[in-house]
Formats: C-alpha cells, sequence, structure tokens
C-alpha cells in the first residue's frame, strides 16, 4: 500500500529521477588536481624542541660520566655504602639519646 | 573510481587519513572522483539550475576541504563535512553577489532534463533553508542527524523543515496539476 502510495506521489517520482542523475566529470577532478598545491609531508614541529631537550639530556649524562664528574663525593659514599653489612637489624648497632637544647646549653658552660 | 562504486566508509577514512598525514594528492583526488557528482548535482539545485557557478562553487568546496582537511576529527561523515562547506561557500558566495543576481533568475545556458525542470521551479517556492535541507535529505540522503551538522540546525527543527518543504512541494505539484 505505502510503496503504491510512494510510486504514485509525484513528489517522490521527481525525487527519484534527481537522485539518479549522474554528473560527469569532464575533466573537472582534473581541474581540481591542477589547483592543489603540493603539501610538505609532515608539518609536525612540534617535535623539534622536544627531540632537542632528549638529546640535550642525553649527552650530559654521557659527558658527566666520561669526565669523572662526582658532585659531593658521590663516589666514595657509595663505596662505603657497599662496604657496609647487608644483614638485616631488628635495633640500631648503638642507642643514642638525643641531643636536647638543654643539654647542648649545659655543655656549652662547662665548655666555658 | 567511479561513482557506480559501492560505498566503502572504511576505504575513504583511508584515504581521508592518507591526505591527513601527507598530504597525498592522488588518494585525495579519488575523493573529488567519488563526490565531484553529488557536490555539483547538489550545488546545482541550490543556484536553481546554474552548473556553471556551481561548478565553481564545486571547485572552491574542494580547495578549501583540501587545505582544511586536518580540522576533519574522522569521527564523523566525511561525506557531511564535505557538504557543509560546500554550503557555507554557497552562502559566501550569495553574499557577495550582487542583489540583482537572485537564484530564481538564472535560466539560460543549463540544459537540465525535464523532470529537474520540473523540480527546479517546484524547488523555488521554497526560501533558502527548507531547499536546502530538502536537497540534503530527499536528494542527497543525509541523515536529518548530518543535515542538522551541515545547516547548523538542531534536529527537530530539520525534521519539521522537512515535513513543511515536502507539503509545500507536493501543493505546489497539486496546483500545477503535474
Amino acid at each position: 500500500m505505502k510503496r503504491n502510495r510512494i510510486q504514485n506521489d509525484p513528489l517522490e517520482g521527481l525525487l527519484a529521477a534527481a537522485r539518479r542523475e549522474r554528473v560527469p566529470d569532464d575533466g573537472f577532478t582534473q581541474r581540481i588536481m591542477g589547483h592543489i598545491e603540493p603539501v610538505p609531508p609532515s608539518r609536525n614541529s612540534y617535535r623539534i624542541p622536544t627531540f632537542a631537550t632528549a638529546f640535550a639530556s642525553v649527552m650530559l649524562i654521557v659527558w658527566m660520566a666520561l669526565s669523572g664528574f662526582d658532585p659531593a663525593g658521590l663516589t666514595g659514599r657509595l663505596e662505603r655504602y657497599g662496604q657496609r653489612g647487608t644483614e638485616i637489624r631488628l635495633a640500631p648497632v648503638s642507642w643514642q639519646i638525643p641531643r636536647t637544647e638543654k643539654a647542648v646549653g649545659n655543655q656549652a658552660e662547662t665548655n666555658l | 573510481m567511479t561513482t557506480t562504486d559501492k560505498y566503502n566508509p572504511v576505504g575513504e577514512l583511508l584515504l581521508v587519513q592518507r591526505v591527513r598525514r601527507s598530504g597525498d594528492r592522488a588518494a585525495f583526488g579519488r575523493l573529488v572522483e567519488r563526490y565531484q557528482s553529488p557536490l555539483r548535482r547538489y550545488l546545482t539545485h541550490l543556484t536553481a539550475g546554474d552548473r556553471f557557478r556551481a561548478d565553481d562553487l564545486a571547485q572552491e568546496t574542494f580547495l578549501k576541504a583540501f587545505t582544511s582537511i586536518r580540522q576533519f576529527s574522522g569521527l564523523g561523515s566525511f561525506r557531511a563535512w564535505l557538504f557543509r562547506i560546500a554550503y557555507r561557500t554557497f552562502l559566501d558566495n550569495c553574499r557577495s553577489r550582487r542583489p540583482s543576481q537572485e537564484l530564481d533568475q538564472v535560466t539560460a545556458g543549463c540544459e537540465m532534463s525535464a523532470e529537474n525542470t520540473i523540480l527546479q521551479s517546484a524547488l523555488a517556492c521554497l526560501d533558502d533553508t527548507e531547499r536546502n535541507v530538502i536537497l540534503l535529505s530527499a536528494v542527497e540522503q543525509l541523515s536529518h542527524s548530518q543535515i542538522a551538522h551541515v545547516a547548523d540546525m538542531p534536529l527537530g527543527t530539520v525534521k519539521s523543515v522537512v515535513a513543511r518543504a515536502k507539503s509545500k512541494l507536493r501543493e505546489y505539484l497539486k496546483n500545477e496539476e503535474l
């Protein structure tokens, strides 16, 4: 019923005819392509600072390693740490009473 | 690729990605081949059958699409995105034209079938928005949500405009006894 009604509808007939219409290319695509300028492959220039920072960081680490750079005697401290025992201690080796301000003051007076 | 080839959304998306990433001209050429016919047909109807003006607008549309294809998100339909550019290009062109060059005054230099001539005269009884929406809906077969995107209208408005435009066209054809 509905299909018959649509088929008999002059408006639907006109719209269907318009849908069927194909516009031949006739060199249109060629004309468009002739107007298009080639685009550079990549415009991702935001990557340049990222790569530059990463490269500079790596170079800094390499330079530090080769030049024997040793801030705050880090090498010696690491060696001493390596010589310490590795057993797990449940309590400190020696108990020490924390020094209070009063104790520090008394000690200063004694020294005088 | 000809217009009779089956629509392949994945293939189309791949072509769009190639154009977006590397400015691939060959891929864009295939997109132009695929869409030149519906776009020129749509613009011909919008310009009341002025095929020369429609071709100029279509050319401008494709050039704009190429230069701004990185703005296409890839989530929606490329076809709808292209028609949106075409419609905006048409509106800009209408604003820049002289007042004497009205749409319904275009007659010369256009070869149209009898059915298209009748449709064209029927479309003249609609306003610009109704003409655009009915063409996108009934001829170019875009979904209502795609038309809402193309014409920058709420979805409910699109539905009511489609119904009103069809009603007006039927009334026109009835009065003309076609």
